[in-house]
């Protein structure tokens, strides 16, 4: 916490304009700090070449690390009333790249 | 025992009516006194002075004991014998001793017998009882201790009045409109308290006469100066000092009246070591002038002219410049007895401009302007004791310079930009009758037709329609030739009312009105800021539109010195101004684009409990409301939220307030201000994620969460010098504590990325208690 009042009587009279430099907290609502996440499905359809889709976890605000990667999901394209291509997973497993062909 | 006399003696008829009217004037210094009751007891025949003391009574000819009561004025009978139509001015004394005890004789039965719902009117003596963070009454922040009256947060005067967003309050000075009403951020309302006489707020039944906002009309009254002798008083606290003086031009005939009101924190900034807060500066000043001339009987004069000013830099190297200024004529024509009329012209203007200075090439100043004429013609014509009708029409000219960015000195690069001119024309008429119709119920119906013009020369842009607003589908440009018009708007605004009187003690209240506003405000914040612009309607954006539909119950108990009272609202609000996300409003040509026409609905309970007299007075105020915006155009890319209602910026659930007075002695009084509101909503970040291959943020809905709960309480001790009447000075001091418990209630809320993490800080402005010290003097 930083506050800068004490400025405003040390000198003498105040001044607003010291009292706007206020005092700075942390904000810190559950919510934020909360371990929930949501899965992040990252890539874009190729019709014609390899589709590559990376699934991965949001993260925490503060956190510094690399976003969880999702392993062990079943993925699927699926046309409209059509037929259904799965994807694979491939390894190594931060990042899952998913293969269409 | 003096008899007066009223119309011609001899041939006068004994049966039948006649009408008395008149002024109610204060003995001392010959203003008028506004509100006072003027009646008789039986029959029970009464009417309360209008803002220029102005009464007028049909009665049944013959002799009666005319009664004067008023806010802190004595209590005064008139023996008078009328004969026929006639005219009658009363002098009342002042009550030197209500002071301080605020006893509102003549406002204690208002409450339920009044016509009015959803008024305050506060006096000036009511409210310098109020403890301020600075030590000067404050009347916006006194005005926020009412119920259904609430701001974004600290240091913030914008108003949020029922639900309703801070563009949607018509603040009237002396007749002007004011587009900015603080000092500092806010820490200061522009009004310099001194001067001040009324402040009334409409937020409920708004009379016909008042027009172009959708949520409340704060209507504030200067004095007219003292027309018998010369007279001043001033302050000096720790931050501002302000003086005021007035006094007779020709005695009893007219007076001005002149203050003005500085800070001197920008001499104390550069005394300062610290580098950074040496090159800060913040000051303000505001300066009034007001004469009041009576040319006869039958006319009067009133000339007002203002001017605010502010200019801060924040340990930076932009400088922040806004300004009010107004001017405004009145002429007041009394036809007879039963028919006045009031003749208005004003001028205000509000402008701000930001200049940076860091860097000779890229020093540069962005300007914005609005100004606009008002002409306006209302007349009161009561034709008997059942009617009173008020009719009139209005004009206002805009002209908006929505901005201009500039190069600043030789070497700047940067190149101009200028935003063409906006200009409109805002017309209204305007009929109200007040019909008692039995002793117990009273109705009044109003129609108010507005008509708006926007007009060129300008060039318009046509968009795609069916499909959100963009660059990428503009179809077409327009131009508007000068004079012509490029888009109007019209429709009636209804505003009924009633009143039913369940006893003397209680009364039930309802009303129903429609408002239109042809003026948005475009805001970077959810608080009023000096860099909102104001945004005329056009072919593009709409006028807002609002409904609201009320029912108040009202008794009072103890002989009238407690009131008490339960008002509920429910409101619809259409097409007022939402952002889209990542809006850009400053320099934008065509930021239709960037906003969307929301619609809102609002709801609430508003409970309060009043005692003004005694040694213990104030008031308590809860409130239950919620205000919710929904988004949903049926357009691609202009749904927030998946077109649901969300709550507004300003949606604060549950809201308390209590204001508490107590006199020790004549000398010695103390105040204590509490006030407690659930936090305000917020768009939280709530998580980060990759995509794309490089790192985001991901967002909650619009407003899904809140910052923590408002809490302050202040108090004041208000020390009176001796009450002698032989002195040279009255002098008072006033010792403060603003937010006596020190919580660190948030001003803002922002979060930064530092080193890789996202943290979310909160700065409160007032994070410890304040005291203040204030000495003030009268002469």
């Amino acid at each position: 916490m930083r506050c800068f009042l004490h400025l405003l009587y040390r000198a003498g009279l105040g001044a607003v304009l010291l009292t706007l430099a206020g005092c700075i907290d942390t904000f810190e609502p559950e919510v934020i700090a909360s371990a929930e996440n949501y899965l992040v499905v990252d890539g874009t359809i190729n019709s014609s070449g390899v589709t590559t889709i990376r699934l991965s976890r949001t993260d925490n605000l503060i956190s510094t690390a690399p976003p969880p990667a999702e392993a062990k999901a079943a993925v699927f394209i699926e046309e409209e009333a059509g037929p259904r291509y799965a994807l694979t997973e491939t390894a190594p497993a931060l990042i899952l790249p998913l293969l269409w062909r | 025992m003096k008899v007066y006399e009223i119309g011609r003696s001899g041939g006068a008829t004994t049966k039948g009516n006649a009408t008395l009217a008149g002024h109610v004037r204060d003995s001392k210094s010959g203003e008028p006194v506004i509100g006072a009751s003027v009646f008789i007891e039986s029959p029970s025949i009464g009417a309360a002075t209008d803002q220029f003391g102005y009464y007028s009574l049909t009665l049944p000819v013959g002799r009666h004991e005319l009664k004067i009561r008023g806010v802190g004025v004595k209590n005064t009978k008139r023996q008078i014998v009328l004969q026929a139509d006639g005219k009658l001015d009363i002098e009342v004394e002042e009550d030197i001793t209500t002071l301080r005890e605020v006893v509102v004789e003549a406002e204690k039965d208002k409450n339920v017998a009044g016509m009015q719902m959803g008024l305050e009117r506060l006096d000036i003596k009511t409210m310098r009882q109020v403890p301020t963070a600075f030590g000067e009454t404050d009347i916006l922040r006194i005005v926020l201790t009412l119920p259904g009256v609430k701001s974004v947060g600290e240091g913030s005067t914008g108003l949020n009045v029922r639900g309703g967003s801070t563009d949607q309050n018509l603040i009237l000075f002396n007749d002007a409109t004011i587009y900015n009403p603080s000092h500092l951020f806010g820490f200061f309302s522009a009004f310099n308290p001194d001067i001040l006489k009324t402040v009334e707020l409409y937020k409920g039944t708004v009379p016909a006469k008042f027009g172009g906002r959708l949520s409340s009309v704060l209507d504030i009254a200067t004095r007219d100066g003292n027309k018998k002798k010369f007279a001043g008083s001033g302050g000096i606290g720790l931050l501002t000092s302000r003086l005021a003086f007035e006094g007779p031009i020709i005695k009893d005939k007219s007076a001005f009246l002149l203050s003005g009101r500085t800070s001197y924190s920008n001499w104390i900034l550069k005394r300062l070591s610290n580098s950074k807060l040496k090159q800060s500066s913040a000051a303000f000043y505001d300066l009034n002038a007001h004469i009041s001339h009576e040319i006869n009987d039958k006319n009067s004069l009133y000339l007002t002219g203002y001017r605010s000013r502010d200019e801060f830099q924040l340990a930076s190297d932009s400088v922040y410049q806004y300004e009010n200024t107004t001017a405004s004529l009145k002429w007041r024509h009394t036809f007879n007895n039963r028919l006045y009329g009031v003749l208005t012209s004003a001028y205000s203007q509000y402008q701000y401009n930001i200049s940076s200075q860091d860097n000779p090439v890229t020093n540069a100043r962005l300007r914005y302007n609005i100004r606009q004429l008002n002409t306006q013609a209302d007349f009161s014509y009561l034709p008997s004791a059942k009617h009173t009708i008020d009719f009139g029409a209005s004009t206002i000219l805009y002209n908006v310079s929505p901005g201009s960015f500039s190069p600043v000195g030789g070497e700047s690069l940067i190149l101009p930009n200028t935003l063409a001119r906006e200009q409109a024309l805002e017309s209204a008429l305007y009929v109200s009758d007040l019909i008692t119709l039995t002793p117990r119920l009273s109705v009044s119906v109003g129609l108010r037709y507005s008509l708006y013009n926007a007009l060129g020369p300008r060039e318009v842009y046509a968009y795609l329609p069916g499909v959100s607003k963009s660059v990428n589908t503009i179809t077409d440009t327009l131009r508007v030739g000068k004079g012509n018009v490029l888009a109007t708007y019209h429709g009636p605004e209804y505003r009924l009312s009633a009143k039913y009187a369940l006893s003397d003690k209680s009364s039930v209240k309802l009303s129903v009105n429609r408002m239109r506003q042809y003026i948005h405000m475009l805001s970077n914040t959810a608080s009023m800021s000096p860099t909102d612009s104001w945004k005329l309607s056009d072919s593009n954006i709409r006028p807002q539109v609002g409904d609201q539909a009320s029912l108040g119950y009202y008794r009072n108990f103890k002989n009238n010195t407690i009131e008490t009272s339960v008002e509920t609202y429910y409101r619809v609000m259409h097409d007022f101004l939402d952002y889209k996300s990542g809006a850009t409003l400053l320099l934008n040509p065509h930021i239709e684009t960037d906003v969307v026409n929301a619609e809102g609905k609002a709801y609430g309970v508003e409970v309060m409990v009043r005692k003004l007299t005694g040694k213990l007075n104030g008031w308590v105020s809860y409130t239950y409301s919620r205000s919710l915006v929904q988004v949903n155009l049926g357009t691609t890319g202009d749904m927030i939220n998946g077109g649901q209602f969300y709550p507004s910026n300003f949606d604060k659930p549950h809201d308390a307030t209590l204001v508490g007075n107590y006199r020790f002695s004549r000398r010695f009084s103390a105040s204590l201000n509490v006030n407690y509101s659930t936090g305000r909503p917020i768009t939280l970040p709530l998580a980060k994620y990759v995509a794309n291959g490089s790192t985001r943020v991901f967002y909650s809905e619009r407003n899904e969460y809140r910052v923590p709960d408002y809490y302050r309480a202040d108090f004041a001790l208000n020390i009176e010098g001796s009450h002698k009447v032989k002195k040279l000075a009255h002098s008072s001091w006033t010792v403060s504590v603003y937010n006596l418990t020190g919580r660190k209630n948030p001003y803002s809320i922002y979060f930064k990325s530092e080193n890789g993490q996202i943290k979310g800080y909160q700065l409160a402005i007032f994070g410890q208690p304040i005291p203040t010290v204030t000495y003030n003097f009268k002469f």
